[in-house]
């Protein structure tokens, strides 16, 4: 473990390469307290760092073998500030859970802390944030984070109950997020969705990436 | 009338394309209106042709549908349920209950529907579907079939009294969640060979079925091993 007047050595993972992308822009401005030394697409996650952070993408809910595999403690970064889904994520042994909609120096902070041996949850600020930070496939053509996600879930072939419970959220939530986000792209079927998706980005794709030390 | 729990699995799994998601409501409301002028009215199935959808709804108040049904039945065991108290006043969440729907259930394969007509639903000269309605007495549906088609929307000149006095049609709606998500899956691997063999979704669509029926195995079958190579999860 790096030394705590140091910056967090933090290792960035999600399924899709952009999400990460955009994890990594986000904490780039504060270089100072945070060095992103990895960023992970569908690869395993490195043992020689502070703190993992993980952008809970589509999957709040399948975090346990995720965590298992690495010694480093995990934070995960997530659009679902229900305290039931919160629960569920520490059940699963992560370090940390913080809602999407805080601040890039509220994340940071959190990275701190767990670095420092404590478990931190911050969502309570992001209570009713609308607006997701960071990038997701599908953004620059309108889709918002949930629509995204949603669509992800339907790319892999999930029914419509199975991503209800994935992302607890309510089947006419989940029916009302397909509904917008297919308007978006122009789908009009679940044929052509799934085209779109696989098309724009929607594919996890395995990647690691190692910025330079000077970020 | 309230929709038996695979309706309701049903209309969760349905596309949401379709844009329908009221579909229950608005038959819960029509239900009302037919029960209003047949009052031992107690099952109602609806199909929509294209899209394999059945739905039934069910008399959700014992003491006028199930009481009345059971009498028939003598003193078997479930009139005996309903006198010790075991079907009781209904609220939001016996909806699902499955002893209601047990009891039901037995009633109608016990041959408590006495009548039933069918209804044609025509659209530009197609037959897309039809309605089924199920009484508890004989004749309940006799000199209604103007009124009911309109309240239903189906075709008075192709109603038919007693064809399915069985009540097969709850069959039909007991595995429509399945066909919906069969439908689902399959779109999706459409879309999946679609993207990945560089087709449009109709063509991939045709060369996923002739494939199936070349290798003499269900569509869905082929669907689920396209989703799990290409998709992820299965």
């Amino acid at each position: 473990m790096s030394d705590p007047g140091t910056p967090v050595r933090v290792a960035l993972v999600d399924d899709h390469a952009i999400v990460v992308q955009g994890l990594a822009a986000m904490l780039a401005d504060h270089r100072d307290r945070v060095q992103v030394v990895e960023l992970d697409s569908l690869r395993d996650p490195p043992d020689d760092v502070d703190v993992v952070l993980k952008d809970a993408f589509g999957m709040v809910d399948d975090l346990r073998e995720f965590v298992e595999s690495t010694s480093s403690p995990v934070v995960v970064f997530a659009f679902a500030a229900d305290p039931d889904v919160v629960e569920a994520a520490l059940d699963q042994g992560v370090a940390g859970y913080v809602h999407k909609g805080v601040s890039g120096a509220t994340l940071v902070a959190a990275l701190e802390r767990v670095r420092a041996g404590e478990r931190v949850v911050e969502v309570d600020a992001a209570q009713g944030a609308e607006q997701a930070v960071g990038d997701w496939p599908g953004r620059r053509n309108g889709l918002s984070e949930r629509e995204a996600e949603i669509l992800t879930l339907i790319c892999r072939g999930m029914s419509n109950n199975e991503i209800a419970q994935q992302l607890y959220l309510s089947i006419n939530s989940v029916k009302t997020y397909i509904r917008t986000g297919y308007r978006k792209i122009g789908a009009r079927t679940r044929s052509q969705a799934v085209l779109w998706g696989l098309r724009h980005g929607f594919v996890p794709t395995p990647r690691r990436e190692r910025p330079p030390p000077d970020g | 009338m309230e929709p038996i729990p695979e309706s309701v699995e049903a209309m969760r799994e349905r596309d949401a394309v379709m844009e329908d998601d009221d579909l229950l409501d608005r038959l819960r409301a029509v239900s009302t209106e037919v029960q209003e002028l047949v009052p031992d009215c107690i099952g109602m199935s609806i199909a929509i042709l294209e899209d394999e959808l059945a739905l039934t709804l069910v008399a959700t108040e014992p003491e006028i549908a199930v009481l009345d049904a059971l009498q028939y039945l003598g003193d078997g065991p479930c009139l005996e349920a309903v006198r010790e108290g075991a079907v009781v006043e209904l609220n939001d969440e016996d909806l699902l209950d499955e002893e209601r729907w047990r009891i039901f259930a037995l009633a109608g394969a016990s041959g408590v529907v006495a009548s039933t007509l069918t209804l044609p639903i025509v659209r530009e000269e197609e037959v897309v579907g039809s309605v089924n309605l199920y009484a508890a007495s004989g004749h309940a549906f006799s000199g209604h079939h103007e009124q009911l088609a309109q309240m239903l929307g189906g075709w008075a000149p192709g109603a038919i009294e007693n064809a399915d006095l069985t009540f097969s049609t709850r069959l039909r709606a007991e595995q429509a969640p399945a066909h919906q998500r069969a439908r689902a899956r399959m779109d999706t691997a459409v879309g999946l060979l679609a993207a990945y063999a560089g087709l449009s979704a109709d063509t991939a669509r045709s060369r996923l079925e002739a494939s199936a029926a070349r290798a003499g195995v269900a569509p869905s079958r082929i669907a689920h091993a396209v989703i799990t190579l290409f998709g992820g999860e299965p």
